[in-house]
């Protein structure tokens, strides 16, 4: 399979919660403004928790469509790794941003 | 060249209740392998064994005599066709065809009724232009091997005999594992058949074979 249909699967697969991601990680940098660095930890958790009910919520209702990915050579590992990776990033980004800005 | 496929030593249990314990199973290319077995018996287990899904107590999974792991993670040995629709409905036949790298035209040219659908999502299509477009992509694409799991439940008679066709003329290309509940369009197409009961598999020779596994009453 070509990598730019990789890619773009990927950006298909992350595209299906990335309003709610961008969401958490907004609200994360929200509450880091808010509360101080001192939050961190809390934040953190905040951030680990909801995206744990976000994969829970795709694992329920979108696996069927985990065939599609597999029958192009992305397994679910390969694709919630490198999903939850460029999620990460972002976050740390907004978060250190927001850190700096402050 | 004749690729193989062998799955056995598969030991499946759900909690203390033992599902699959004695199975042999072998595709080669170029043939149709029928797996009949009545509901709860393991089929769509056994086969998400085979392409590596569910993990097993034990399972010995062979490629021309080689172990592998997770063949799901190779979908040019093998590919899988799940009992329900799998292709998201969002995407258009342009994108599935794009992604799976392949001609629609093609496709239109054996199919006529998708003509001026190569825009269409896949939500918008009937469900059985669903399902074909489905049972096309998985055949057609390019793999050694491929699973498929109930293609012919819920489709007219037209349509099933369409992807009968299909199955057939693909079978010189690779080797098919088929399992489905319209257990005569099995029979008449598989070269080899096996039927599970009680966590085994049967390699049948006859069709007389299916009423002494209690697979049929009468034929």
């Amino acid at each position: 399979m070509k990598k730019q249909n990789r890619l773009r699967l990927l950006g298909y697969f992350y595209g299906q919660f990335f309003p709610a991601a961008l969401l958490i990680t907004l609200a994360s940098a929200y509450l880091l403004a808010k509360l101080g660095q001192q939050a961190l930890f809390l934040i953190f958790w905040f951030k680990v928790i909801a995206m744990g009910l976000i994969a829970g919520y795709i694992h329920q209702y979108k696996r069927q469509e985990f065939f599609y990915y597999s029958n192009q050579g992305l397994s679910k590992v390969i694709l919630w790794s490198l999903v939850l990776a460029a999620d990460l990033l972002l976050f740390i980004l907004i978060l250190v941003l927001t850190a700096y800005t402050l | 060249m004749i690729h193989v496929l062998e799955a056995d030593g598969i030991q499946l249990e759900f909690g203390s209740r033992p599902i699959l314990s004695d199975v042999y199973i072998k595709c080669t290319t170029g043939k149709i392998t029928g797996l009949l077995g009545r509901n709860g018996e393991g089929k769509t287990s056994l086969l998400h064994i085979i392409y590596g899904h569910l993990n097993a107590s034990y399972k010995c999974i062979r490629f021309d005599g080689t172990f592998v792991q997770s063949p799901f993670k190779n979908p040019e040995l093998l590919r899988y066709l799940p009992q329900f629709n799998f292709i998201p409905g969002n995407f258009s036949l342009k994108r599935v065809f794009s992604d799976f790298d392949m001609d629609f035209s093609l496709f239109e040219q054996r199919f006529p009724e998708f003509k001026s659908k190569y825009n269409s999502r896949i939500k918008t299509l009937s469900g059985g232009q669903r399902r074909l477009t489905e049972i096309y992509m998985i055949l057609k694409s390019p793999g050694h091997f491929a699973i498929l799991d109930e293609p012919f439940s819920q489709l007219s008679p037209i349509l099933i005999e369409s992807i009968k066709e299909l199955i057939q003329s693909e079978k010189a290309h690779k080797g098919l594992i088929i399992t489905d509940h319209m257990f005569r369009h099995i029979l008449e197409i598989s070269d080899d058949l096996y039927v599970l009961s009680n966590g085994k598999t049967h390699k049948t020779n006859s069709e007389q074979d299916l009423e002494r596994l209690g697979y049929v009453r009468s034929l």
